[in-house]
């Protein structure tokens, strides 16, 4: 049983990936470094749950970093001996597939979710190449008229015509957009180009 | 749109403003605001910009004659 007190590190990315771990109380986070050098949030851990255990099925080395939020009091359990108890007690290796599992389903509808962003910003691309090339303004906002309009989009921006439907329709309730047949307005052109270009105000700062 | 005079107001279109005098960009810049380069800055006016972004228009506005205003007596 070891302690670590607030922002102390219990392994870094690449380390030899030694001992699975348990955290007995406290909380700590796991995290990433991204190329330009800023961190990334992956799990926040609670009292109870097990990480760093990648060691325990197959990995040589831990593929992220662990900080201690507060103070962390962990057990380690090197990962010869987690192979021994998965191999001894049935139950003990069922508890480990069943945290793999929820983490692998965890981790699919994060990918369904920024696979809808990504269709999501090719969608108000497409509208703001649109605007640019055929809209006007008027009273309501930056309106393009498109006969069929969602067809349309759906060529532009290689979409199905019922995703477009779909987020167009959500837009629209909304308030970014009012979607008809023949036009689509953009009602609060900076949302939109926020949604396009996937900024956020402190970008800048 | 007041887009043929050569004063900064309200609803003077930010692509306008950008354009035709570039010293407003540092302004934008430093006010913390999107808008240079922004693909539907044609469409928008000044004041657009400061009601999304929450900035107060007229000391906004002060700023960008004062930058403008600036390049001018240098080139006179």
């Amino acid at each position: 049983m070891q302690q670590f007190g607030p922002g102390e590190f219990l392994f870094f990315e690449n380390d030899v990936a030694t001992d699975a771990h348990f955290l007995l109380s406290g909380q700590l986070k796991i995290v990433r470094e991204t190329e330009d050098g800023q961190e990334v949030i992956l799990r926040l851990i609670r009292a109870g749950e097990m990480f760093g255990g990648a060691g325990g099925w197959g990995a040589a080395t831990y593929p992220a970093t662990a900080v201690a939020l507060d103070q962390a009091r962990v057990f380690r359990l090197p990962v010869q001996e987690f192979a021994r108890l998965a191999g001894h007690y049935p139950q003990f290796a069922l508890a480990v597939i069943e945290e793999l599992g929820l983490r692998l389903r965890e981790a699919e509808s994060r990918i369904r979710e920024l696979q809808v962003e990504r269709v999501e910003r090719r969608i108000a691309r497409t509208l703001l190449r649109l605007a640019n090339k055929i809209g006007h303004k008027t009273d309501r906002g930056i309106q393009i008229d498109l006969p069929q309009s969602r067809q349309h989009l759906a060529e532009l921006s290689g979409a199905t015509l019922s995703t477009v439907s779909r987020v167009l329709s959500e837009w629209d309730r909304q308030g970014l957009i009012l979607a008809g047949r023949e036009r689509v307005t953009i009602v609060r052109p900076h949302e939109l180009v926020v949604i396009a270009e996937d900024t956020v105000e402190s970008d800048l700062g | 749109m007041v887009e043929d005079t050569e004063t900064i107001e309200p609803d003077t279109v930010i692509d306008w403003t950008v354009t035709e005098h570039p010293a407003t960009i540092p302004v934008f810049l430093r006010w913390r605001m999107q808008c240079v380069g922004c693909p539907l800055a044609r469409f928008e006016s000044l004041a657009d910009a400061c009601r999304i972004y929450q900035r107060p228009v007229n000391q906004f506005l002060a700023e960008l004659r004062a930058a403008v205003a600036q390049v001018d007596s240098r080139r006179a």
